[in-house]
Order: structure tokens, then C-alpha cells, then sequence
């Protein structure tokens, strides 16, 4: 981009130096530590406390049994519906911050930033205390009733039944409103970057020409923002297919996700090189989302 | 992920897994509450929904819908006849008895409906239509409508009757006019047929009422005594209903005997199939390089003072004699904290099964996914 950044391979010395602290940070701390799990996934259990590493393949033939295949196909079908919304919802919010008034965009993305604040826990529960059949959502739907009800009675007619709360919490959409919630600041900050650097006069271009605002969205803003959607989208999805808390704190009895199952191998059921497959897995689709982004990405570059 | 070889040592405290159940058969106050108090105990005053339903339980109505059906059904007045389009007879219960002692009459059902069309009442919704009400004898009334209803019968759900001795003894013969402050009777004292009677009310505090003995009905459940307190803030309140939350958990007896001391209204059940024990152990691992001092904490923990404390916080069994004795019978005695015999009987202690774990979990990891 810049002619004043020199390639790194004729300036070595300097970049060992500057590369170094991070590579052995990695090293010890997240290359070591999945090598050992990696390692466990072909092993099998010696007894309560040991794991003997043989090389065996049992714990995969296990962990794409119909069973764990169909857990896989469930998270990866939330993580989807969740980034979907987060888009849908997101965009718009992107959009909005783009073309606000200077002065008040560094407040708005402060807005979009200020849950980070807090920690997710909390946030998990504050979401619960609002969601409960006894929380704020379902009074205020419960006055609104009452409210309906006394009207009737104003005209003569009979009151509603009692109000019945209605049970937001435990199921499935509790576990997609709240990966929604969690992860909405990662889709919409993507978004921004990439719509901010999009030039306007483009847009007034396209409207110039003759084309509609909705015509001027989809070819010119949507394509441009592309880069943009694709990091949304893979920074949403993955953490999304990894959820744990969400489901668990949120989540009914149906709603477990893979890395539920993957918490309870490694404690209750005490079985972690099944555990370790089950994790990497996980990971290898992981992989494979990125390995096509990247690819398309280098096929756009090379285009 | 190694753990250390345990090596055993001393205390053990015994606690039985097991269900709470919210209810319960000794019978306690059934405590409730919202946002407000009720804005008045004359039953003609002010039409408003929380009123209305504690006014139900005190004052009876002539008909009233059943809780579980929704349908109306027969309350003071047992059956009913339609004479012409706008006449309907009613005939009263007999033998029904106001909460001061006195006979319920068909003057009583007269001169309550005509209050409830008075000038000050608010209850006017329900009483559109009607044009006049009779006496027929002792036990009957008749209510002459200007003009067919069909809703006449959930109209008289929501009219209670009041007894007429006792409004005009009282100088609350009209409702109480809820634009003025005076003081008035009816607004702070009742005299119902209904299943509960007023036992005291601290406006915007408490309000008690409990079970009328003479009450013609036979009440279903054993609440023998509601108090109402309103609670304003919404955050007090909602922290007190979340607790509400869930009706049903797993838990150890010593963290429900610690509930129950904040709220009454849970109680423990151990499955008559029996249950799971659990100890918690002190161990020093092999090696530890200070075991003397790990002695020391034991020792401590051990004394029967300490012990005490412990176990005053905990509420579970404690293993420790010399503490227990120290602890008053209400511990002591306490059934949900020591089960008897017969119930540990059937508990055991769980065995850790390497084999059989990873497959209870693939089982439980199916029902889940199922």
C-alpha cells in the first residue's frame, strides 16, 4: 500500500526482534496447550485420573455417531440464525452510525462498545432477570393485558382472563436472543469500518443515474461493504458455534449446544480424550470456514 | 488434569441429594404481594381488580365464576329462574351467617345491590340494566330488568353483599365517596359471608385476613391465614418473586434447610426410592509440605465452639458430637437436616464408575437432543 513499509524479509533482524515476544507467547500458551488436547483426542482413559495416549481412533468413530452429528448440525444451524439477525439487525446500525454527524459518531460506537463493559455473566443474568416469567418483559406485557382487560369492562364487556406469563426464558429462542445480544457488537463493528471507508460519492452517483435507494443498496453499498459482511459474519459465526454460556444459563432442556456436551465430558463425565475429539472437531470446521473465506478471498485479489 | 492421590482424613459430613417441593401440608400464612395496596375494603367504592379480588374473599357475591372452569356457579344464591325476559327470581342459601354472627336475609341482597347502584358507587358497570330489585320473602329476590340481558349473571359476580344491620349501625348505608378523606366504616372494617374475614389491615403495610370458621362453604387447601403486603420498589419486589421462579430443584439439604430459613413456603422430599449421600472431606494431598499446619486447621475446625459456628451457617449434619450438642433443638429436631433412619436407609453413597459414567452422560446428552 505504502511505500514507506519495507518487506519484512530485507529488514530480518528488526523483525525477529518485534516477532519474537508474540510467537512465544503463542507457543507456550496456545500452540502446547492444544497439542496436549489434540493428544488426548487419540487416547483412552487408564482410569480416574489417567490418560493413556495409544493412538487410537475410537473417540472420533464416537464422536461422528448420528448422535454428536446431529449436536454439530444443531449448533452450527443456531450459530447461522444468530449471525443472520446480527447482520440483518447490524447493517442498519452500521449504516446509521456512517451517516450521523461527525461529532455524534465516536458516542455511537461507544454505544455499541458499552456492553463490553460489564461482563458477560452479568449481562447473561441481567438478560434473565428481564426475560423470567417474572420478569420486566412479561409485567409490562401483563399491564398492557390488564390495561385491555379494564377497558373492555369500560364498554361493558367482560374482562380478559388473568394475564399468563408467557415463558420466554429456557428454550431455543432464549438461546438465539441472547447469542444475538452477546455477539451483535461483532458483527456491527466489522460493518462500520468497512462502510466508513466506503466513498459516498458513489452512492450519490448511483442515485444520479437513475438508480432507486433500494437498487443503490444492493449493487453499490452491499458489494462494496462485502469485505466488511465476511468479517461480520466469520466473527459472529465462529464464537456463536462455541457458545457455552448462552445456552447453558438460558437454554431449556433441548437446547444444549456442542460445546455443552463438550463441558460435560470433560467433567462429569469424566472422559476427556472423547472430550478432546469432540473439541477438535469442532476445530477443524472452524478451519474450514476460514480456509474458504481466505480463498475468496485471494480469488477476489487475484481477479 | 492430574489429580493427587487423596489421602482420606477426618470430618465427613453427610447430606442427602434431593428434591424441593414448594407445597407443603402444615399449614402457614400465605404470604403475597404487588405493587399497591387496595384502595379500599368497601366493597362498593372502587372497582379495582386487586380490590375486587380480596373483597371476593370476605364478601360472598350471589353467583361467582368457578376458578377452574371459568363458568359461573351458585354462591349465595343456590338457584335461579327466569320469570320473564326482564325478571329473574334468585333464591339464597340457607343458614348463611355474616362474619359479626348475623343471619344473612333477602333485605341483606336488596339493600346491597341498591348500593351498589348509589351515586357514590363505582360499581355502576355492573348494575347497567337493572331496574329494580325485590323482595319476595326471607329467601328470595327478584331483580327486573330494564330490557333483556344475558350477561345479568356475570354482572352478580362481580356485586358482593353486605349485611344492611350492619351498614346502617355503622352510618356506611352509601359507598364511601372515594373524592373525599373523611373516615368512613366500610373503608376500614368488613363484615362478609365470604370464606375469610378481615383480621387487621395497616393500609399500604398489611393486611390479614383469616379463615372464618362459619363460613357455609368448604374451602379447598389449608391456607388458614393470607397477608398481603404491598411492596413499592419494583426491584425489592422482583427480587423477591425471582425466588419464585422455579418451583423444583436438586439440591443438598443443607442448602435447602438455608432457604427455608428465608422463605417458609419451600419444603424438602427426599424420593421414597431413596437418594444420594455426599461428604465433604478435609484432605491433605501426599507431600504437602506444611501438614502440621493442616493439623492445626483440622483440630480447629474440630472444636466444638468453631464446630458451632459452622454449622449455624451451613445448617448441614454435622459430624461433630460435641457441636451438635451445643445446637438448639430447632437444629437438632430438624427433619429436612437429619432424615430419619428409615429414609438414609435407602441412600447410598455414589461409587464413581469410569465405565459407566461417559455412557450416563451419552444417555443424558440423547435425551437432550431428542
Amino acid at each position: 500500500m505504502s511505500g514507506a513499509l519495507q518487506d519484512w524479509k530485507s529488514q530480518k533482524k528488526p523483525f525477529a526482534a518485534v516477532v519474537t515476544a508474540p510467537v512465544f507467547w503463542l507457543a507456550l500458551f496456545f500452540v502446547a496447550p492444544m497439542a496436549i488436547v489434540w493428544l488426548y483426542s487419540f487416547g483412552q482413559n487408564a482410569g480416574p485420573a489417567d490418560i493413556e495416549i495409544s493412538g487410537t481412533l475410537d473417540n472420533y468413530k464416537r464422536a461422528t455417531e448420528w448422535l454428536y452429528v446431529s449436536i454439530f448440525l444443531k449448533s452450527f444451524a443456531v450459530a447461522t440464525l444468530t449471525t443472520l439477525l446480527c447482520l440483518i439487525i447490524g447493517f442498519p446500525v452500521a449504516m446509521a452510525i456512517t451517516f450521523a454527524a461527525p461529532k455524534w459518531r465516536p458516542w455511537l460506537l461507544l454505544g455499541i462498545m458499552l456492553p463490553f463493559w460489564t461482563n458477560l455473566l452479568i449481562r447473561t443474568y441481567a438478560l434473565m432477570a428481564l426475560m423470567g416469567t417474572n420478569g420486566y418483559m412479561n409485567k409490562g406485557l401483563g399491564e398492557l393485558w390488564e390495561g385491555a382487560s379494564w377497558l373492555r369492562t369500560l364498554v361493558g364487556m367482560q374482562p380478559l382472563d388473568a394475564w399468563t406469563p408467557v415463558q420466554l426464558l429456557y428454550n431455543n429462542f432464549a438461546v438465539v436472543l441472547g447469542l444475538v445480544y452477546v455477539h451483535l457488537p461483532f458483527m456491527v463493528l466489522p460493518l462500520y469500518s468497512a462502510l466508513d471507508r466506503l466513498d459516498k460519492s458513489l452512492i450519490e452517483a448511483s442515485l444520479d443515474l437513475g438508480a432507486g435507494h433500494f437498487k443503490t443498496f444492493m449493487q453499490i453499498v452491499v458489494p462494496l461493504a462485502a469485505p466488511g459482511i465476511v468479517a461480520g459474519v466469520m466473527i459472529t459465526l465462529i464464537p456463536a458455534l462455541g457458545a457455552y454460556l448462552t445456552p447453558d444459563l438460558m437454554g431449556g432442556t433441548d437446547s444444549q449446544m456442542i460445546a455443552n456436551v463438550i463441558e460435560r465430558q470433560f467433567k462429569r463425565a469424566n472422559d476427556w480424550p472423547f472430550g478432546a475429539a469432540l473439541s477438535f472437531l469442532l476445530i477443524y470446521a472452524m478451519f474450514i470456514l476460514i480456509a474458504f473465506q481466505s480463498m475468496r478471498a485471494n480469488k477476489v485479489k487475484a481477479a | 488434569m492430574p489429580s493427587p492421590m487423596f489421602q482420606r482424613c477426618a470430618l465427613t459430613l453427610v447430606s442427602a441429594a434431593c428434591l424441593l417441593l414448594s407445597a407443603q401440608a402444615q399449614a402457614k400464612p400465605f404470604k403475597w404481594s404487588s405493587a399497591s395496596d387496595i384502595p379500599t375494603l368497601d366493597i362498593h367504592s372502587q372497582n379495582n381488580a386487586l380490590g375486587n379480588g380480596v373483597h371476593a374473599a370476605i364478601y360472598d357475591s350471589l353467583v361467582y365464576y368457578n376458578s377452574k372452569t371459568f363458568k359461573v356457579e351458585p354462591r349465595l344464591a343456590t338457584s335461579w329462574k327466569e320469570v320473564s325476559p326482564t325478571q329473574y327470581r334468585f333464591t339464597l342459601r340457607a343458614d348463611v351467617k355474616f362474619s359479626d354472627g348475623s343471619a344473612l336475609t333477602a333485605d341483606d341482597v336488596v339493600f346491597s345491590l341498591e348500593r351498589a347502584r348509589a351515586k357514590t358507587s363505582n360499581f355502576h358497570v355492573y348494575t347497567q340494566g337493572f331496574s329494580r330489585i325485590a323482595k319476595v320473602d326471607a329467601r328470595t329476590v327478584d331483580i327486573i330488568l330494564s330490557g333483556p340481558n344475558p350477561v345479568l349473571l356475570n354482572q352478580l359476580t362481580e356485586l358482593r353483599i353486605m349485611s344492611k344491620a350492619w351498614a346502617e349501625k355503622n352510618k356506611s348505608v352509601d359507598p364511601k365517596d372515594i373524592k373525599t378523606k373523611e373516615e368512613y366504616f366500610a373503608h376500614r372494617n368488613a363484615n362478609g359471608t365470604g370464606p375469610f374475614m378481615l383480621k387487621s389491615w395497616e393500609q399500604d403495610v398489611r393486611l390479614t385476613l383469616v379463615r372464618n370458621p362459619n363460613w357455609w362453604g368448604k374451602l379447598e387447601g389449608n391456607v388458614t391465614e393470607i397477608v398481603y403486603s404491598p411492596i413499592k420498589a419494583e426491584a425489592t419486589r422482583i427480587a423477591a418473586l425471582l425466588s419464585g421462579e422455579v418451583d423444583l430443584v436438586l439440591e443438598y439439604n443443607g442448602d435447602i434447610a438455608q432457604a427455608m430459613v428465608e422463605d417458609s413456603d419451600i419444603g424438602f422430599v427426599i424420593p421414597k426410592e431413596g437418594s444420594q449421600l455426599n461428604s465433604d472431606n478435609l484432605c491433605i494431598p501426599k507431600g504437602a509440605p506444611h501438614p502440621k499446619n493442616a493439623h492445626a486447621f483440622i483440630n480447629y475446625l474440630l472444636d466444638a465452639e468453631a464446630g458451632k459456628k459452622i454449622t449455624e451457617t451451613i445448617l448441614y449434619p454435622t459430624p461433630n458430637d460435641a457441636a451438635k450438642a451445643l445446637m438448639p433443638d430447632a437444629y437438632k429436631n430438624n427433619p429436612v437436616i437429619f432424615p430419619p433412619a428409615d429414609v438414609l436407609a435407602k441412600c447410598e453413597y455414589a461409587k464413581f464408575n469410569s465405565e459407566l459414567q461417559p455412557k450416563y452422560e451419552e444417555a443424558f446428552t440423547r435425551v437432550r437432543a431428542a
